[in-house]
């Protein structure tokens, strides 16, 4: 019995100390509950009662005066499933619609239509003939423009190839011995050589 | 500051160009949209689009109006005036004593004016086609 004792009272030191297990605890928690508990010990007894009941009474208290909180579950978890959702979806709409649409038959004048007398008219069957008589129509205009705004503004190779013949009516007027027949042939040739 | 200052300054001019270039062609644009629901003008739109990337690539607008539309044409003419000053290349010639543009060319789109005296205006007068030489404005517009 004294061992016994002994062996609570290690028990008891090590309960305060924090270095006992579940297992010892149950112990101590069984001998002060019960009748055989010595005089020395006794102070001991409304601790462990504490501890065995009171910390649930505690822990209930608590609970009815601050209702259980909800756990919150993080919200972007669902948003991220959502938008991968949401993504994959528009992924197969736009494969299916390429997919479906290119059936191999391309209409070049697509979007085209003719408005007469107030009426559209949008089948690019009918209206194909008229359509090509427009472009080529329009393409000899850009042509006839093209060659207005060239000789406006000259292009380099267009310089290039005035200078050049520039310099060669210039050699030949400098082949000429005398500063008269130089004269003349500049005033021939329309060029003024340096 | 002064690196805000600039920064602010540098944004406001390119907005500048940008929204120049946007705006360059918007009288004309604005008569071609106009033309689309008038009774008295013959319109086509042609799109061109490319085989490979399914894009259109050129946009060709042929608005046909008969002289005798005299209130249309001054309001082209007076879209041009407006317009002229974003073109960078611009023609005008002198038709019957009056000087009227024929060619106009902005960033991205440009505008084409000739006269055609030899349209053939067919109409069904008592059950037979009657016809009647008529001249016309043409005006294109070709978007790249």
């Amino acid at each position: 019995m004294m061992t016994h004792y002994k062996y609570i009272e290690e028990l008891l030191k090590r309960f305060f100390d924090g270095n006992t297990s579940n297992k010892e605890e149950r112990e101590l928690y069984i001998f002060f509950s019960g009748k055989d508990v010595p005089e020395h010990l006794k102070s001991y007894i409304p601790v462990f009662d504490f501890f065995e009941t009171g910390m649930d009474k505690e822990f209930n208290t608590c609970r009815e005066n601050n209702p259980k909180v909800k756990k919150l579950t993080p919200n972007y978890k669902k948003w991220i499933t959502l938008t991968g959702i949401a993504a994959s979806v528009l992924l197969l709409v736009a494969v299916f619609n390429k997919v479906i649409k290119n059936d191999g038959t391309f209409n070049p004048y697509e979007g085209s239509y003719i408005i007469r007398n107030g009426e559209k008219i949008a089948d690019i069957e009918l209206i194909r003939p008229e359509l090509e008589a427009t472009i080529a129509k329009v393409f000899k205009q850009q042509e006839k423009l093209n060659k207005i705004l060239a000789n406006v503004n000259p292009t380099d190779e267009f310089d290039r190839i005035k200078q050049e013949i520039e310099n060669q009516y210039c050699e030949l007027v400098n082949s000429f011995p005398d500063e008269i027949t130089r004269k003349k042939v500049s005033e021939i040739l329309n060029v003024e050589c340096y | 500051m002064k690196l805000r200052n600039v920064l602010f300054i540098t944004i406001i001019l390119i907005v500048g160009c940008l929204s120049n270039d946007l705006m360059a062609q918007d009288a004309l644009k604005a008569m071609i949209k106009k033309c689309e629901s008038l009774d008295n003008v013959e319109m086509s739109v042609v799109r061109k689009k490319n085989k490979e990337t399914l894009k259109v690539e050129q946009s060709i607008t042929t608005i046909t109006i008969n002289v005798s539309n005299k209130a249309l044409i001054d309001e082209f003419i007076a879209a041009c005036e407006k317009d002229e000053p974003s073109a960078y290349e611009v023609i005008y010639s002198k038709k019957k004593g009056k000087v009227i543009p024929q060619f106009f060319r902005f960033k991205n789109v440009n505008f084409s004016f000739s006269y055609n005296n030899n349209n053939f205006n067919f109409t069904l007068d008592n059950g037979k086609y009657k016809t009647k030489k008529e001249e016309t404005l043409n005006i294109t517009m070709i978007e790249n």
